[in-house]
């Protein structure tokens, strides 16, 4: 039994080489294995265990070991050693808690009751090594690290601290969640997989997001992901469309050469031929005024205005390519000549009065 | 539509649509040569559509699963012989072997019973108790990620949610050049939508 408490000393002893965290929740630990002892000593007195029940109740700190001193008036040397540690240094404060506990021992004679004691005792000493061993392990590890696992070891050895430690250790369980996971648990190593899958989702959501249209207010994956089946849908049905256009258009198939030309020429300036036309209308305001007058003369000179301004845009005059385009438009405006020819009227002026509602346009 | 960003991805995107024009003309003069211009107007637009969408897997190829099930897809559907002369052409040189061996039938029946099987499992599930929020949102985001998959060519095979919505980037991106090219190319090639798009 002595040797125990000797062992036990020698442990606080260890103790003070420890950080000031540490070394408080060592002494928390004394403290709480203390009101254990208290509780199983005087297990018959019922008003004592439940002020020590009171005592344990509201978190341990140090509040709690004054209020258990007061609590055991029966107890006169456990409450004046008690009082004194209260005004000593930490490390005395151990040593006289353990000399404390010395007496509580001599002075209750019963031997089961030593034998939990010393049971309990043993336990702590365990404790204590283990605690050890993982100092060792780690070295000179993080603080945070060998609070987790104190706090940890605390939990298990006393489950009525559990409350107040549980929160602590999940306030730093958010902070060092790589720590945790670098100690090599199953699931914190599925769970941070897991995590970098999400991640990695996240962000190609938000390329996503930025891709398609009107994406961008929506939050939510289930949202996002509806969105973009709907532009998909709609992307894929607008090919449908284009090509049945284009079967419509050309019954032939020969899409030849100056077709390529041109449409190399769209694509490089904008998604479609009616915008096209007006942004060269809107890049060439003396020109504007050169179409307006010719424009106005006769309808044959509206499709090499056209041309000339695509050659403006484009810088790609080659006299085989301006033929062909003619030849295409001509082909292209022979039945609704009439309308056309007001069309391409209309246009320079309303290039010139509304150059501001190019976009509404294009839509 | 005439966003900053839109016209930056026009302008990175022009070099893949430069391609995609060159391989979607050569198809259709391949099909022209083929069909002897006498075509029915489906026949003509199951052509062009075909021609385009191999155009754009092919500019894609190496580095997409969606293009590569595009043109497996073309490889094993119904007029064989047809469609892989037009693959041929298209595509060009990569290694055939490689590209049909990608269809493997056995592997979609699997999948497909799969689902099946899933899908009377979750019925069941349904039927039976009523389910959290938290729950419901999970089977909210699995229906529509099935929804995606069965969007994409080869989407099927695509079981990891980054892929699929990596695949999914690409596509959007090259579907929405291959539609600007094909809507430059109707418009060109029939400017009376445009004119009447002015008034």
């Amino acid at each position: 039994m002595l040797r125990c408490l000797n062992t036990s000393g020698n442990f606080t002893g260890n103790c003070s080489d420890m950080m000031v965290l540490e070394r408080q929740s060592m002494r928390m630990k004394w403290q709480q294995e203390q009101q254990y002892h208290q509780n199983q000593n005087f297990y018959g007195d019922s008003a004592l265990g439940e002020v020590v029940a009171k005592s344990i109740k509201p978190e341990m700190g140090q509040p709690t070991f004054p209020s258990f001193g007061f609590g055991s008036p029966g107890f006169e040397s456990s409450s004046a050693i008690s009082t004194t540690s209260m005004a000593a240094a930490e490390e005395t404060r151990n040593g006289d808690s353990v000399s404390e506990k010395e007496k509580m021992s001599s002075a209750s004679g019963k031997q089961s009751l030593k034998k939990r004691k010393f049971d309990k005792l043993h336990s702590s000493k365990v404790v204590a090594e283990s605690e050890k061993k993982e100092k060792k392990m780690k070295g000179n590890g993080e603080e945070g690290e060998s609070k987790i696992t104190e706090q940890n070891i605390c939990k298990e050895t006393c489950g009525a601290t559990s409350k107040g430690n549980s929160k602590v250790s999940e306030v730093q369980k958010t902070d060092y969640i790589h720590v945790r996971a670098r100690r090599g648990q199953a699931t914190d190593s599925h769970s941070l997989a897991e995590r970098v899958r999400r991640e990695k989702i996240s962000e190609r959501m938000k390329y996503l997001q930025d891709l398609v249209p009107g994406c961008n207010k929506i939050t939510g994956k289930a949202g996002m992901l509806d969105e973009i089946i709907n532009y998909v849908q709609s992307l894929q049905r607008q090919v449908e469309f284009l090509s049945m256009k284009l079967a419509t258009v050309n019954p032939a198939l020969d899409f030849n050469l100056d077709d390529l030309f041109s449409k190399e020429v769209f694509s490089t300036c904008g998604p479609s031929f009616a915008s096209f036309g007006m942004g060269s209308d809107m890049n060439n305001p003396a020109y504007l005024l050169f179409n307006n007058n010719s424009g106005q003369q006769f309808p044959p000179s509206i499709p090499e205005t056209f041309l000339d301004s695509s050659c403006f845009h484009q810088i790609l005059p080659s006299s085989a390519y301006e033929s062909d385009l003619h030849n295409l438009m001509n082909v292209g405006f022979d039945q609704p000549r009439a309308s056309r020819a007001a069309s391409f009227l209309s246009q320079p002026l309303t290039g010139v009065v509304e150059a501001s509602h190019h976009p509404k346009m294009e839509m | 539509m005439c966003d900053n960003s839109l016209n930056r991805m026009r302008n990175t995107s022009s070099v893949m649509k430069r391609e995609f024009l060159r391989k979607w003309m050569k198809g259709l003069g391949k099909c022209r040569m083929m069909k002897n211009n006498n075509m029915s107007f489906l026949e003509r637009k199951k052509a062009i559509k075909l021609s385009a969408d191999l155009a754009m897997a092919s500019t894609r190829t190496p580095a997409t699963r969606w293009s590569r099930a595009v043109i497996a897809q073309a490889a094993s559907s119904q007029d064989d012989g047809y469609n892989k002369i037009l693959i041929n052409h298209i595509v060009g040189s990569s290694p055939k072997g490689k590209i049909f061996s990608t269809t493997s039938p056995s592997s979609s029946g699997l999948c497909r019973s799969r689902r099946i099987l899933k899908r009377r499992h979750m019925v069941r599930r349904v039927v039976k108790k009523i389910v959290s929020p938290m729950v419901m949102a999970k089977r909210l985001v699995k229906k529509r990620t099935r929804i995606l998959k069965s969007l994409l060519p080869g989407g099927e095979s695509m079981e990891d949610d980054v892929v699929l919505i990596e695949e999914a980037l690409d596509y959007i991106q090259s579907l929405k050049a291959q539609v600007e090219v094909m809507r430059c190319l109707a418009a060109a090639s029939h400017p009376n939508t445009n004119s009447y798009k002015f008034i």
